[in-house]
């Protein structure tokens, strides 16, 4: 019994021992040279597995003063997201990407379900009331990912050594995205993306 | 397959073909079914005038309630052409016209507003200014704003 108490904790020792991180910093400029804030960055591990999703993975996008809030998500395949109303008046939430399709109505005073968002890809959203709503969700299937402010830097925090694909691209200002592999060892890295025009 | 429905069925495969290529625009809109060309005879909604004059002073009324200084802002940001659209089904629908409403009840879409009684009664002059704007019939007129004076409970104060 004691030898099985002391296998389990040398097993749990082994796997907190502290794996090699450090963040990567990803500055992400267009082809005029401007800072670009709303661009997402994600590092999808190369040769080796991103670990499983959590099964109670969530988000929020907000309705506040007829806008989304945030306009631009990156959730985890796998993510159940809410849209709350603070607005307080209807709201008819929709999308027609092929990643996740659906409508959900927003009404006064009254919760609706979250929408789990299972597949990977851009959604596009729009409210069917108010015309000038858009929202863009990018669905990854790694835990490393950020977005830009107006610094347009975005940084990914404790992302392990190893190697990666890292994705960067800002739909919501109509850049075209690419990727460029990566080996990140435990020195925080930096690298810059030029998004060119185009989807 | 009639040109219209031909040509709108061709628009939606190219709105659909957008959102697909994943662009920063917005994504397309759920498709409506458009009322009736012919008003079905004896009906209220002939007697309005059909398609042809219910769009023509819906359009009115809600341009006028979107940018009059006392009533505009419920309108703040709101889609105008989806309001019309739902406006002229469901004074179609409950005119005889035969349409089929889509939209949410009339409680649920003015939850949240706080509408005031002077607002609806000012939208209720400005639709029969513009009723009359498009020679709609007294009779007529006066048919319609009694059905529409019976949803006020369900518009102002929510």
């Amino acid at each position: 019994m004691r030898l099985r108490i002391a296998c389990l904790l040398a097993g749990a020792g082994f796997a907190l021992a502290p794996v090699r991180a450090a963040d990567l910093v990803a500055e992400i400029r267009d082809s005029l040279g401007n800072l670009v804030a709303d661009a997402v960055i994600y590092a999808e591990p190369v040769g080796a597995a991103a670990p499983p999703p959590r099964s109670d993975a969530r988000a929020t996008i907000d309705q506040v003063n007829k806008e989304f809030v945030p306009r631009v998500s990156v959730v985890r395949a796998g993510t159940q997201v809410s849209f709350p109303n603070s607005d307080n008046i209807r709201h008819s939430i929709y999308s027609f990407s092929p990643a996740k399709t659906f409508t959900t109505k927003l009404y006064s005073g009254r919760e609706a379900a979250p929408i789990l968002f299972d597949k990977t890809g851009l959604v596009v959203l729009g409210c069917n009331i108010h015309d000038k709503m858009v929202a863009w969700v990018l669905i990854v299937d790694t835990p490393w990912y950020a977005s830009s402010g107006t610094d347009g830097l975005a940084t990914i925090r404790g992302i392990p050594a190893g190697e990666y694909r890292v994705t960067a691209t800002a739909p919501s200002v109509g850049l075209k995205g690419y990727s460029v592999p990566l080996k990140l060892d435990a020195a925080a890295a930096r690298q810059t993306f030029v998004l060119e025009a185009g989807s | 397959m009639s040109q219209p429905t031909f040509l709108s069925a061709l628009a939606c495969v190219f709105l659909a073909g957008v959102v697909h290529s994943q662009t920063a625009e917005p994504p397309a809109k759920p498709a409506r079914v458009p009322p009736p060309a012919v008003a079905p005879a004896g009906s209220l909604y002939a007697r309005l005038g059909g398609t042809p004059a219910v769009t023509a002073f819906v359009d009115d009324t809600i341009e006028k309630v979107a940018t009059s200084h006392d009533t505009k802002r419920s309108f703040d940001k709101v889609n105008l052409q989806h309001v019309k659209n739902m406006l002229v089904d469901q004074i179609c629908s409950l005119t005889g016209g035969g349409c089929v409403y889509t939209g949410d009840n009339m409680r649920e879409v003015h939850a949240g507003h706080k509408i005031t009684n002077a607002e609806f009664y000012q939208l209720v002059e400005m639709l029969r200014d513009s009723m009359r704007d498009h020679d709609v019939p007294l009779a007529a007129r006066n048919e319609l704003l009694e059905i529409l004076a019976a949803m006020k409970r369900d518009v102002v104060k929510l």
